[in-house]
């Protein structure tokens, strides 16, 4: 069990890594469709996978100065109010309630996915946190502020409870709101995102590690798994087709929604 | 002469003084996480953050590191034991007394809790930073992040 859960944290921490996407999304599913483990027992060791990869991410990202820890801190009070709630809510509702929100989460992450903004709206500085990054690709400096506010927060509270409910990281929602409704530039919105994903996660994790809901055997093998894998994705990444890819994993999601779907709806 | 005018006034002196002392001391530790504020005033709000990112990002490798290490251990000593696990993670004093005594289920449960425990020092350094900075907005944020999660702690454990 131990190994075979290594080795499939491996393929979707490459998979994720490739795709820019969490490996919750994808875990979760497969958890609990192939392995049989219940559901909050998997939202428990992939949680901790989140963490684990906010952690590794954030080294770079912070390193490289692309994280507007300001704003991080700003939004990290609605995310981890989210989670909080979320947290609480998925210790006490039926794991086929559990489930049945997964499924429609995903077939929301489906829709997005797609969608990722590739660039930016007009990125200017609006007095409100301005900050600049250097961009890594071009060598330019860019220099941007900060626009609604109001609504990026109410967005990161939904992206908290979303991550705190289900054990995902909640950077699917958070970075077209940033980028498209914030005017955050995508580099600074998807480092920011993940800086803020990790604190999110730990404040549920803190739930679902006094509840009794971490397997070591579960929730090992998938952080490290997932680690290893987001080291070699970036490497193998040049040599595939990512839409291809994309194309492959969204069908792969869209079984997987309909049949946590199907479960919750029939039980079983 | 500067004599202090109050009780609160002798307070805030002998504050000073000790922080002063504070800065004199850290001052040599050149890659230190806090540098004097002084210095600071002189120079862009960008270096301001960087050296923000600077201690958030020394949190993170080390909580990192400690946490896969023992997480590393506890796996190795399971291999080598081979016995029936667990399938919780253990209570934190437990979970320290377990690792004491050479079990996998210590250090598996330990990696977990550094893992989880490495954003919440992370927000507390942040708050120290704030404090140091004397950046009261930002003080009041980050605490309000780490109150949250005291509560989440709190809900955990209840």
């Amino acid at each position: 069990m131990f190994v075979l859960i290594f080795f499939i944290a491996i393929v979707v921490g490459i998979l994720g890594s490739m795709l820019g996407i969490g490996g919750g999304v994808l875990l979760i599913p497969v958890f609990t469709l192939f392995l049989g483990i219940p559901i909050k027992t998997a939202i428990g060791a992939t949680i901790i996978s989140v963490i684990a990869t906010s952690s590794a991410a954030g080294v770079v990202y912070v390193g490289r100065g692309l994280t507007h820890t300001r704003l991080g801190m700003v939004l990290e009070v609605a995310t981890t109010l989210g989670a909080l709630a979320g947290g609480i809510t998925a210790v006490l509702i039926s794991p086929r309630a559990l489930q049945g929100i997964f499924g429609v989460v995903l077939l929301y992450v489906i829709y997005s996915m797609g969608r990722l903004p590739k660039e930016e709206a007009a990125v200017a500085p609006t007095g409100v946190m301005d900050t600049t990054f250097m961009d890594p690709l071009t060598g330019a400096e860019v220099t941007y502020g900060v626009r609604n506010m109001p609504l990026g927060f109410g967005a990161s509270f939904l992206a908290g409870n979303v991550s705190g409910l289900l054990g995902i990281g909640g950077g699917i929602i958070k970075v077209p709101v940033m980028v498209l409704v914030m005017g955050i530039p995508l580099k600074a919105a998807i480092a920011t995102s993940n800086f803020m994903i990790g604190v999110t996660a730990a404040t549920s994790a803190l739930i679902y590690y006094g509840r009794g809901y971490i397997d070591p055997q579960i929730a090992i093998p998938t952080a490290l798994g997932i680690l290893v894998g987001a080291q070699l994705g970036p490497r193998l990444g040049g040599r595939m087709r990512t839409m291809t890819l994309k194309r492959l994993f969204q069908g792969l999601l869209v079984v997987f929604a309909v049949q946590m779907l199907w479960k919750s709806l029939l039980g079983g | 002469m500067n004599v202090p005018r109050s009780r609160w006034g002798a307070t805030r002196a002998l504050w000073r003084g000790l922080r002063w002392r504070w800065i004199e001391t850290t001052r040599a530790l050149r890659r230190g996480i806090l540098r004097r504020p002084r210095e600071r005033k002189k120079v862009a709000a960008l270096t301001v953050t960087r050296d923000l990112n600077e201690a958030v990002h020394r949190i993170l490798v080390v909580g990192l590191i400690v946490s896969a290490l023992l997480m590393l251990i506890g796996v190795a000593i399971d291999l080598a034991q081979r016995q029936t696990l667990p399938t919780t993670v253990l209570p934190p004093a437990q979970a320290i007394r377990q690792a004491f005594h050479l079990n996998a289920s210590g250090f598996l449960s330990l990696g977990v809790l550094v893992l989880i425990l490495t954003p919440l020092l992370r927000v507390v350094g942040s708050l120290i930073v704030f404090v140091w900075e004397r950046d009261g907005r930002y003080a009041v944020i980050t605490g309000l992040v780490l109150i949250v999660m005291l509560i989440s702690l709190w809900i955990g454990q209840a």
